[in-house]
């Protein structure tokens, strides 16, 4: 080793000077209208020797005769000049287009778009800006193709859904993110354990990115591409790159922008009197439940409601005119020794209803330093603090189905709201503060729910009474330090950390069982005399990354290589922290704090580690631009899984051929065709995340109880802690496998106009890890986990991008497709499991929806006896009455090793549930139009999803008209059948559902496509000229923009995203300046 | 040459760390639980083992975040003792299907509760010396786990009827698919397991442990299973055995107020020999978690909303006393009027005496499992079916009268001079249903009588309050097998009619 440095450093200090230095001046201009163009960068070919054209774009440059001089602005295409005997050189920029020579990161380096073998995805800073959105995710919505992103919902710091290339598992399939090199890691992510998503905290980690701070989005969807990150790469590799310096004069960026969100629909509810009078009729259709009829309901009652008038829950809801505000400024430069980017950015989205808003502080810094000739070394850190209200407490579906004679507020109250419930409270004699079960100082009796059995909590009370907020503070960055003995060899060592502290307060005042609809003893956990109760959690999460690599890249003649090969050793630790206190006596918020007080206190702790060991290697070869091989391998070791199970290798080769470089399509003269290449690539990489850990271990569980000593008058006796032993352990657990095969081409056509690329996939999972119940005669509670399943994802993607100047005008269009076919193609013992929200089975999507078919409505007591006589019913009293639905008799009893008999058998049970949709996309898409003038843009961004079903559960509960809760439907019930009014679709009211017309069926399961106006924004830029003047402001664009401005859909409810927590209808005021 | 001496330096520091990284061992990390390796190893941890098979009790008694998902349905409703307004499964019959979330969360807890056992029984029997302090404490482990396994095959008999018969711990994945079993095969696995634990268990426990089964229990509920498999069997050789088990009961007595049968403040009381132990979580008692989510709040109640008609049942009719239950008291008997309401039919026990949880939706009041009043109903009964002496049958009954009559006249004692052994198995049945009316016992007794061919059972049988939509048929003596075995394991068979 040392003898090559040794050799290295000789060859290097032979570094001969040639040339005389002399001057050479000159001006640019932008090749659209010929104006000057200030701030262009220009720099000499391999030094950091330059300078910055002038405020009328002239320049002077030191140069020798052999330099050659680069000319980069942002935007415009760079160009390179050998300066040769020149003294003046005047140069005409053109704006960048999709670009051969483009810079793509690909995971342990960069690469020129033209030399990718790959299927990689990527979008830059430009695009990221045109979102309002506070998280990364949702600015890649609907640009990539082979990339879903959902909208979970107006609430700005959920969690969105991101697939790549459709589902490659039941259990976790969010890709991996990759923040300027750091792997993320988060505690729990993938748990399908609902305790420790609760612990894990709502909160969207990637929130904590300042889309301000991103330089670019590079997505590896292929094995070929994404190997390289090994076990924890199948769904996909999702690299964020921010943003640092360049050499130059210092450069400050600000941007601005400032919305207003409001929710575009709410449900339509029956008022008081419709409300009672449908409940009367839905009591009076069941003979056997008429006389259980609510006093609330009956009109002759001194309790009826019915005159009560009709109050609006959703207004008081909605958060109206809910603003959002971003501001970032960013300061960067350097010399040729180091750059610098420092960046400060503070924003705050509120939710779209009441009680819930995100704000983030972040700050980041990127520095990078040549020591000398050999040594670089950099640091970057990204600062981030978040804070979010959390008190919503409910959606809108909730409250649209209170009863409309539930008020809302009443002034004598001294809350100022009105209560729910009332209960009886008798003193409790066995009561004993000393105790470790003290017991109530006043028991509770005689629960009332004062508007009737569909009584609603007061959800306004608890906002304004409670409080529940979250901190996330961030810290995440690296440092490295590169050697670089030889020219071309490189050898750096980084290490990597990223922090995360979240911490949750909880406050809970008592008087606020008043206020709910299943309210609690507030004399519980506490002597008696306290106002409530406090909680604070907080959740660590610490992932370190250390890591070699070695690359070296070496030409020799035609003949290109490039090497990397590199170990990295990777730790995670979660870790909580959860102590609260049910005796706080004051209400407070300056003396909310857990006091040592047992026993009305509560504290738990824990922790899951895991470690991961890599090794990789690639090899990059081609020829002349010509012909690409590129092959990874990937080792990786994981503490997961038993030990003789940990270690895989991830293979993975590609290959592409550019057709346009070659002679004989050159002869061809096909001079629309600017460039043609043609890639595939195989690979097969691991996901270690669907394994909770620890799976070949039996554990012992001490959450189970049991209390003795109880009776003479003590009902309560002594809780006694025990155990049980509720897993199965399984020592052959080894991960999901995902091969893949790639194949495609990048076309660039009509002079550089036209960009398109279309792709064939096919992904391959093998062992999906399966949790499984196993047969319950076993007694074996938890799900034990098994590799046993298949899946398989196929599609095609295209991607198309137009760019044209006519004159003043300019336009552009940028559009991808991606379509997905998954197909589960084995499970365990072929046998069909729940999972991914809906059923797995072979040979169908992933999650499908599956139930039965609704047949009709009977029309007439006839109908009814008609189908009687041949059929019966297994779920429904077999007492079916006209207005009910009759359901399919698809199937029979399967004979015991199969799932399906197709004969039907004249009994309606369980078993002629059938397929009712796929909740996989069949495709997605996304379309962009662009167009500029003189200093005007204009760009309009469509996004939509198609070929996908989802159950309506707003509309279940809003047209459910039958439950003994007596929730307020939607104003569509009015057309329910009722023997006058006839329907098809829509069955009578009847209460408690005899007939069971709401068992789970395609009553209620919708078409979930849309198309969304998901952006529209207008600018307008400065004139250079006029900003020349003052001789600072490089460029001013403002802008006004909109966003979700409408959805064409089919589904029937509010949206086909979100009905519970809406999303928002956006306009965006802003201002982006450059000094 | 002090750029080379850098270079060197540098060199060496990524070697280290490239060696560094290479150590595996960071791949060995532990979980922070317990693990079955590490367990067992003291006498405190075979007790908490044994106290989660009682735990999972629970599950046969909670709220479980819904009157929908509460199992006590199951047993409450098909018997004609108690009915309901609503057209719930278990009422009319006809909906009864193998994709019953409650018939398939019920049976997943009997065989958890079995598995826990097995699990003790297989670590007590292996158990080195010196780990056991206490004397008697082993013996004592293995029968409360042997009478709780029992219990489980006992449950699973008296309701699916076929279901596989686990008397070991599933260890492989070969012996996860056990064919049905037929006849008595539960209840015999019962049998043995009871006469086992009967020479194992205390005959008592002191005041800390009293809830805990003791060798009354175990002769109590072996002499249950054994009348239970007799009525099948016709054998008075059952009958006589049964007999034989309830005599070794000692110290047990009828409490002199029947209403402490039900009441959250006589638990534990001389006539009881098991029942579950209801509390509240010393944190918050959840009703919507379950006993194994957590210590402190997960829910160690028992729901009688049924009864009382809590807020929690939402809108959905209360449980009520059939008209023919309410018939069936001689006019005077006490009983009546503490175990429903005349004007209206709400059923009264356990809810007349409550203890409410601190939610208010749940009930610290243990549910009675088996009780003296029972065993001396069932020893009359066995008497009558293996030609015994009638008059001892009847004066066994009487001793249940008389308790109920307390300081009255009615119900007045049966005449001995009774000799018609028709007769008096159907005042033996009469005798059941009122002492033991809303208990959990009526459809288990008369689903043996249908069995054994002692009754014959149709729609009219059940009194219900909703009689159009009531549909028995004779499948519905076994309830199905849940759907969530039959999908999993090829070898059970679905029993007969679903």
């Amino acid at each position: 080793m040392t003898k090559i440095l040794q050799v290295g450093l000789l060859l290097l200090m032979m570094h001969p000077l040639l040339g005389q230095e002399r001057s050479v001046t000159g001006k640019v201009t932008d090749a659209t209208d010929g104006t000057s163009l200030p701030g262009v960068s220009i720099l000499v070919k391999g030094t950091n020797r330059g300078t910055v054209s002038t405020s009328d774009g002239n320049y002077t440059v030191n140069v020798t005769t052999s330099d050659v001089l680069v000319f980069s602005f942002i935007g415009f295409e760079t160009q390179e000049v050998t300066v040769g005997q020149q003294s003046i050189i005047n140069l005409s920029m053109n704006a960048s287009i999709s670009q051969l020579s483009e810079i793509v990161v690909i995971g342990y380096g960069e690469r020129e778009k033209k030399d990718l073998t790959g299927a990689i995805s990527t979008m830059d800073s430009k695009e990221i800006l045109k979102s309002t959105a506070m998280n990364p995710q949702l600015a890649m919505q609907g640009k990539m193709a082979g990339v879903f992103v959902s909208t979970p919902s107006g609430n700005p710091f959920d969690r969105p859904t991101v697939r790549i290339r459709g589902v490659s598992t039941w259990n976790y399939a969010d890709p991996l993110y990759v923040i300027d090199g750091i792997p993320l890691y988060e505690g729990a992510q993938s748990s399908p354990n609902a305790g420790n998503q609760d612990i894990r905290s709502p909160l969207n980690v990637m929130a904590t990115i300042n889309p301000n701070d991103i330089e670019s989005i590079s997505v590896l969807k292929d094995a070929s591409a994404a190997a390289i990150y090994g076990v924890r790469a199948s769904n996909g590799v999702i690299l964020i790159t921010t943003k640092k310096g360049a050499a130059g004069k210092a450069k400050i960026d600000l941007n601005a922008t400032t919305s207003f969100q409001n929710v575009a629909n709410n449900y339509k509810m029956l008022n008081t009197p419709d409300y009672v009078s449908f409940w009367q009729e839905a009591y009076t259709n069941n003979p056997t439940l008429a006389a259980s009829i609510p006093v609330q309901l009956q009109a002759a009652n001194p309790a009826f409601l019915g005159n009560s008038p009709t109050y609006n829950w959703q207004d008081q809801l909605l958060n109206k005119n809910a603003p959002i505000q971003d501001y970032s400024i960013r300061v960067s430069g350097g010399s040729d020794k180091s750059t610098y980017s420092v960046s400060a950015g503070y924003g705050k989205t509120e939710g779209t209803l009441v009680g819930n808003s995100l704000s983030r502080y972040t700050l980041s810094t990127n520095v990078v330093s040549k020591v000398n000739q050999y040594i670089e070394t950099g640091m970057k850190v990204n600062l981030s603090y978040n804070e979010a209200d959390d008190r919503t407490g409910t959606d809108l579906s909730y409250v649209a189905t209170a009863p409309p004679w539930q008020p809302i507020f009443d002034v004598n109250d001294p809350s100022g709201f009105t209560q729910s419930a009332t209960a009886t409270f008798t003193p409790n004699a066995s009561f004993d503060p000393t105790l470790l079960n003290p017991g109530t100082l006043f028991n509770i009796s005689n629960v009332n729910l004062i508007y009737g059995p569909g009584t609603r909590s007061n959800v306004f009370a608890n906002q304004n009474l409670n409080s529940n907020s979250y901190t996330l503070l961030r810290t995440l960055g690296n440092v490295y330090l590169q050697i670089e003995p030889l020219k071309g060899l490189k050898i750096r060592g980084t290490y990597s950390a990223d922090y995360q502290f979240n911490l949750r307060k909880n406050w809970n005042l008592y008087d606020t069982w008043r206020f709910s609809q299943t309210p609690g003893n507030p004399f519980s956990g506490h002597d008696g005399t306290a106002r409530g109760s406090y909680g604070e959690r907080q959740s660590r999460n610490l992932n370190q990354v250390s890591e070699v690599t070695v690359n070296y890249n070496k030409s020799l003649g035609n003949h290109n290589l490039d090497f990397l090969v590199a170990a990295q050793k990777q730790s995670f630790l979660w870790e909580f922290t959860d102590a609260s206190s049910g005796q706080v006596n004051s209400t407070d918020p300056d003396l909310r704090i857990v006091r040592n007080n047992p026993p009305f206190n509560g504290t738990f702790t824990g922790f899951t580690p895991r470690a991961l060991l890599g090794y990789l290697a690639r090899a990059s070869y081609n020829y002349n631009g010509k012909y690409y091989l590129d092959a990874t391998i990937r080792r990786d070791g994981a503490s997961t899984f038993a030990p003789g199970f940990r270690w895989g290798t991830f293979p993975s080769f590609s290959a592409a051929w550019r057709l346009s470089q070659e002679a004989f399509w050159q002869n061809l003269n096909l001079s629309f065709v600017n460039d043609l290449k043609f890639r595939g690539g195989w690979g097969e990489i691991g996901n270690m995340e669907t394994t909770q850990g620890f799976s070949f271990l039996s554990t012992v569980s001490l959450s189970p109880d049991y209390s003795l000593g109880s009776g003479l008058g003590d009902p309560y006796g002594a809780q006694i802690g025990a155990s049980a032993l509720p897993n199965f352990p399984n020592f052959d657990l080894t991960w999901e496998r995902v091969r893949t095969t790639n194949f495609g081409f990048d076309a660039l056509l009509l002079n550089n106009s036209v960009s398109f690329t279309a792709e064939y996939y096919s992904r391959f999972t093998k062992g999906v890890i399966q949790g499984v119940q196993l047969p319950p005669n076993t007694g074996i509670q938890g799900s034990t986990e098994l590799n046993l399943g298949d899946v398989r994802n196929t599609g095609i993607e295209i991607q198309l991008g137009y760019n044209k100047t006519f004159g003043d005008f300019g336009f552009n269009a940028s559009g991808n497709f991606t379509t997905v076919k998954n197909r589960v193609t084995r499970t365990f013992n072929g046998l069909p499991i729940v999972a991914a929200g809906g059923r797995v089975e072979e040979g169908y999507p992933i999650g499908y929806i599956f139930g039965y078919q609704v047949g009709g409505i009977f029309q007439n007591a006839q109908q009814v006896a008609d189908w009687k006589a041949a059929n019966t019913d297994g779920l429904g009293a077999n007492n079916q009455q006209p207005g009910d639905i009759y359901f399919l008799d698809n199937k029979g009893n399967p004979v015991p090793g199969e799932v399906y008999n197709f004969t039907p058998d004249n009994i309606v049970n369980p078993n002629d549930r059938t397929y009712l949709g796929k909740t996989i996309p069949g495709f997605y898409y996304g379309l962009t139009l662009g167009g500029t003038y003189k200093g005007f843009d204009v760009s309009i961004f469509f996004q939509g999803v198609g070929d996908v079903q989802k159950f309506n559960s707003a509309r279940a509960t809003g047209e459910s008209m039958s439950s003994t809760t007596t929730p307020n439907q939607w104003t569509s019930v009015n057309n329910r059948w009722t023997g006058e009014n006839t329907s098809t679709t829509m069955p009578r009211a009847v209460v408690g559902d005899p007939n069971s017309n709401n068992r789970f069926s395609n009553r209620f399961v919708e078409n979930a496509s849309f198309m969304r106006l998901r952006n529209v924004q207008i600018g307008y830029s400065i004139p250079r000229t006029l900003l020349a003047k003052t001789k600072a402001v490089e460029r001013i664009r403002l802008f006004v923009g909109g966003t979700n401005l409408f959805t064409i859909t089919e589904w029937d409810g509010i949206d086909p995203e979100n009905d519970f927590f809406p999303i928002s209808r956006q306009w965006t005021f802003g201002l982006n300046a450059n000094f | 040459m002090k750029t080379l001496r850098f270079f060197k330096i540098l060199s060496l520091a990524f070697a280290i760390m490239i060696v560094n990284s290479c150590d595996e061992s960071i791949l060995d990390l532990q979980p922070n639980a317990v693990t079955e390796e590490a367990y067992f190893v003291e006498e405190i941890e075979f007790e908490r083992a044994v106290l989660g098979i009682y735990a999972k009790m629970t599950d046969f008694y909670w709220y479980n975040g819904g009157q929908n998902n509460c199992v006590l349905p199951v047993t409450l409703l098909p018997g004609d003792d108690i009915t309901t307004t609503g057209q719930e499964e278990f009422e009319i019959f006809s909906n009864i299907n193998p994709a019953s979330g409650r018939l398939s969360y019920f049976y997943s807890a009997i065989y958890q509760m079995i598995a826990r056992a097995n699990v003790v029984i297989e670590k007590v029997i292996a158990v080195e010396d010196g780990i056991y302090v206490t004397a008697g404490r082993k013996d004592a482990h293995l029968g409360e786990a042997l009478f709780l396994r029992a219990y489980g095959h006992y449950l699973l008999w008296n309701i699916f009827g076929t279901a596989p018969v686990r008397n070991f711990r599933v260890k492989a994945i070969a012996e996860m698919n056990p064919t049905s079993s037929s006849g008595t095969e539960l209840l015999d696995q019962a049998i043995t397991d009871l006469t086992e634990a009967a020479t194992l268990l205390p005959a008592t426990w002191d005041a800390a442990n009293r809830g805990r089964v003791t060798k009354n229990s175990a002769n109590g509920l072996l002499g249950k299973a054994l009348v239970f498999k007799g009525t099948i069997t016709g054998a008075a050789a059952d009958h006589q055995a049964a007999i034989t088990a309830f005599d070794k009961i000692a110290g047990a007595s009828l409490v002199a107020n029947f209403d402490d049968n039900h009441a959250f403040d006589t638990e534990n009381n001389a006539e009881s020999l098991f029942e579950y132990q209801a509390t509240q979580a010393f944190g918050f008692d959840n009703p919507w978690l379950s006993n194994d989510f957590d210590n402190a709040v997960g829910a160690l109640s028992a729901y009688w909303g049924f009864y009382s008609n809590n807020f929690t049942m939402f809108g959905k009719p209360r449980f009520i006393a059939t008209q023919k239950l309410a018939d069936m008291y001689p006019v005077g008997d006490p009983r009546k009027a503490l175990t429903l309401d005349p004007a209206n039919k709400n059923f009264r026990k356990y809810v007349s005496r409550d203890r409410s949880n601190q939610s208010g939706s749940s009930s610290v009041n243990n549910p009675r499992i088996l009780r003296y009043a029972d065993i001396l109903i069932l020893k009359a009964e066995a008497l009558n079916e293996s030609n015994g002496s009638t008059v001892e049958a009847i004066n066994l009954l009487n001793q249940v009268r008389t308790r109920a009559r307390g300081a009255g006249v009615e119900p007045a004692n049966l005449s001995t001079g009774i000799t018609d052994r028709a007769q008096i198995r159907q005042l033996i049945m009469n005798e059941r249903l009122m002492e033991l009316a809303g208990e959990g016992e009526r459809y288990f007794d008369l689903r043996r009588w249908a069995l054994g061919s002692k009754i014959t059972l149709n729609n009219a049988f059940f009194n219900s309050a909703i009689p159009t939509d009531l549909a028995f048929a004779a499948k519905h003596l076994n309830f199905p097998i849940p759907t969530s075995e039959t999908d999993r394991n090829p070898n059970i068979t679905q029993n007969e009619g679903y």
